[in-house]
């Protein structure tokens, strides 16, 4: 499979207790490994690419192929969709701050009301922020493989900067 | 000596497309699309020729 983002998440769970093995390799690899000359881009001829690129890696380079392993991690995958939602969140918590700040450079007399209205509209976001955070603080100290312990072990690296590495990087021994 | 064979998927939003060869990149199952959800990973299973027949 080619790395999609979240579009090839259900089928990996659907095969997670299937005896095959299942590799999401980075597009510029199949590139590299793709012995097709044709440059046709249709998904029947990406197909036919990704399964030659993946037969060259599982033959020439399996150590390569081994680190584009993926498999369903029901943690990690709730990890991710906490962290999403965290951003989402955090986003709109900034665009309304902004948009208070520059409220109160208005001169029109009845400013507060619209000022008021965005505070009001800011402090649920804010509370669901807070919620959302101790989720996902919860959640990594859930997560019991070696990267996890190891990225929130380091000094100065956060909550939310080791949980967004772990949904973001997976594998971090693709880059060892 | 046991034969290995590499299926390759094209995974978008709605659908995806399989197809699946042998070791010397012979075509054992033809570019097929299938519906990325849990009917479409049954037949893309329902598919996949029996050891017998690969």
């Amino acid at each position: 499979m080619e790395s999609t983002g979240v579009y090839g998440k259900l089928f990996i769970k659907a095969l997670s207790n299937s005896p095959v093995n299942l590799f999401e390799v980075n597009p510029l690899i199949i590139k590299r490994f793709s012995s097709s000359m044709v440059q046709t881009k249709t998904d029947q001829a990406d197909a036919l690419t990704i399964a030659q690129a993946g037969r060259l890696l599982a033959s020439l380079q399996p150590e390569t192929l081994d680190k584009y392993r993926v498999k369903h991690d029901s943690d990690r995958e709730n990890l991710a969709l906490w962290i999403a939602e965290y951003k989402r969140l955090s986003s709109a918590n900034a665009r309304l701050k902004q948009q208070i700040q520059n409220i109160r450079h208005h001169a029109a007399p009845k400013m507060n009301i619209i000022l008021g209205r965005r505070q009001e509209e800011q402090q649920p976001i804010q509370k669901q922020l807070k919620i959302t955070k101790k989720e996902i603080d919860a959640l990594l100290k859930e997560q019991a493989d070696e990267d996890a312990k190891c990225l929130t072990s380091i000094t100065g690296v956060g909550t939310l900067t080791a949980a967004t590495a772990l949904v973001s990087v997976q594998n971090i021994s693709r880059f060892a | 000596m046991k034969s290995r064979f590499t299926l390759g998927i094209d995974m978008a939003k709605d659908s995806f497309v399989a197809i699946l060869i042998d070791s010397q990149g012979k075509t054992i199952l033809p570019a097929t699309t299938f519906k990325n959800n849990s009917k479409g990973f049954l037949k893309l299973i329902a598919s996949m020729p029996k050891p017998q027949d690969a």
